[in-house]
């Protein structure tokens, strides 16, 4: 090393906050999130005035193309009784999708956290999607296999499995919304990272950025939305045939 | 060195940020809001789509099927018709030329008989002719054998009885004529 230290202050999960009845909101996330809902009910609204069963625009060929991905997804491990989750899975993965792109935003600037950072970055976001799917997994499955054989569940293959079935249930939502943060927030982190470079690096620094956008981007935001819809899919599915 | 993490404040916030605030549920709302908006106005019209295009894609290619069945159909009919016609147009002309060959032939033979009877009478004409010639020049002869001989013999011959005569004689002379 050339002598001096290069420290850099990366905000970790830092975030502009505010106080909502007393109680802690961290408002650019929040923005985000809005920004992300307002472009897909925009889009929403955009497609239905241009929806034909003729040719389609481009917009609907993507939406169709979702939906039909997940139709089929659906098909082939619930058949039709597992329709009823398409329509979550379809907003999931457009949701999470767009929440993912928003980091493409350039708001990261050297000594700033970002302004609009991915709301998926956040623990708030995925641990509100994580446990509103799992809850709905939980009650489809009391649903579907009667109260008995949903709590009879936790005791197979024999009562002394109880615990590790709990921990097993309790890993989902877990797993589930860490997978989302962690590689959201890991992105968002090499951004701040890269903007507080110091210039003597070889490649300058909005070249780097765009690499990494483009990477973070084109990989990462659609797998993550992908990986998190497809494990709803399987949680519903695995609920619907009694937890196999 | 990259990437020490920072001062004293940030570590502090970086050991709550794995704890949601009030966000989640505010988020937890927005994304409810987003799902039934999705829900409710646009996968219902966009799924509607797809199945009828679905469908109007299926009708279209089983119309074209039933096209393409037609048409073979279509074509077998015209080939069938084509070669019916065919057949009958070389029937018709066999017919024709048939005809044909037999009105010449017929033709033929009645010029022929036409061409046969007109000889037939003209020579039997002929022939009736000639005799009456010959009659005529033998009565003639007749006469006049006998006014000759008449005036050879100076006597008037009784015109019954030696008319007879002479009418034997010129037999006689006709038939050694004859056989001359």
């Amino acid at each position: 090393m050339s002598g001096g230290i290069l420290a850099i202050s990366v905000p970790v999960g830092d975030h502009i906050t505010g106080k909502l009845f007393g109680l802690t909101i961290n408002i650019d996330d929040l923005v985000s999130v809005g920004i992300a809902g307002l472009i897909i009910v925009g889009l929403g609204l955009w497609l239905r005035a241009k929806i034909t069963s003729g040719v389609p625009g481009k917009l609907q060929l993507a939406f169709e193309t979702i939906v039909g991905a997940v139709e089929n997804q659906v098909r082939s491990t619930m058949g039709e009784r597992g329709f009823f989750v398409i329509p979550l899975c379809v907003t999931l993965f457009i949701f999470i999708l767009l929440c993912n792109w928003l980091e493409m935003l350039p708001t990261t600037y050297p000594g700033h956290h970002q302004l609009l950072p991915a709301p998926t970055g956040d623990i708030n976001l995925t641990a509100a999607l994580a446990i509103l799917v799992i809850v709905l997994v939980h009650i489809t499955w009391i649903r579907k296999s009667g109260l008995r054989s949903y709590i009879s569940h936790y005791l197979k293959p024999n009562p002394a499995f109880f615990l590790i079935n709990v921990v097993e249930e309790i890993a989902k939502p877990l797993t589930l919304a860490l997978r989302l943060f962690g590689n959201i927030f890991a992105g968002g982190i090499m951004l701040v990272l890269i903007a507080d470079m110091p210039a003597k690096f070889v490649l300058p620094i909005p070249l780097l950025d765009f690499i990494w956008k483009l990477f973070d981007g084109l990989f990462v935001g659609p797998v993550q939305a992908f990986i998190f819809t497809l494990l709803t899919l399987l949680y519903f599915d695995s609920a619907i045939s009694g937890g196999h | 060195m990259l990437g020490v993490i920072g001062p004293a404040a940030h570590t502090m916030v970086a050991s709550l940020f794995l704890l949601p605030n009030f966000t989640f549920v505010l988020e937890l709302i927005a994304f409810l809001l987003v799902l039934g908006f999705i829900a409710k106005y646009v996968l219902p019209p966009l799924r509607k789509a797809m199945s009828e295009r679905e469908g109007s894609i299926r009708n279209a290619i089983q119309a074209a099927e039933e096209a393409r069945r037609e048409a073979g159909e279509l074509a077998q009919q015209r080939r069938e018709a084509l070669e019916a016609a065919r057949n009958e147009a070389r029937q018709i002309v066999d017919q024709a030329s048939q005809l044909a060959d037999q009105m010449r032939e017929e033709g033929r033979r009645r010029g022929q008989d036409e061409y046969e009877r007109l000889v037939a009478s003209a020579q039997s004409e002929i022939e009736l002719e000639r005799q009456r010639a010959r009659d005529e020049v033998m009565n003639q002869v007749g006469d006049l054998v006998l006014r000759a001989a008449e005036r050879v013999v100076g006597a008037g011959l009784d015109d019954e009885r030696h008319r007879a005569l002479v009418d034997e004689a010129i037999a006689a002379a006709q038939s050694s004529g004859n056989g001359a």
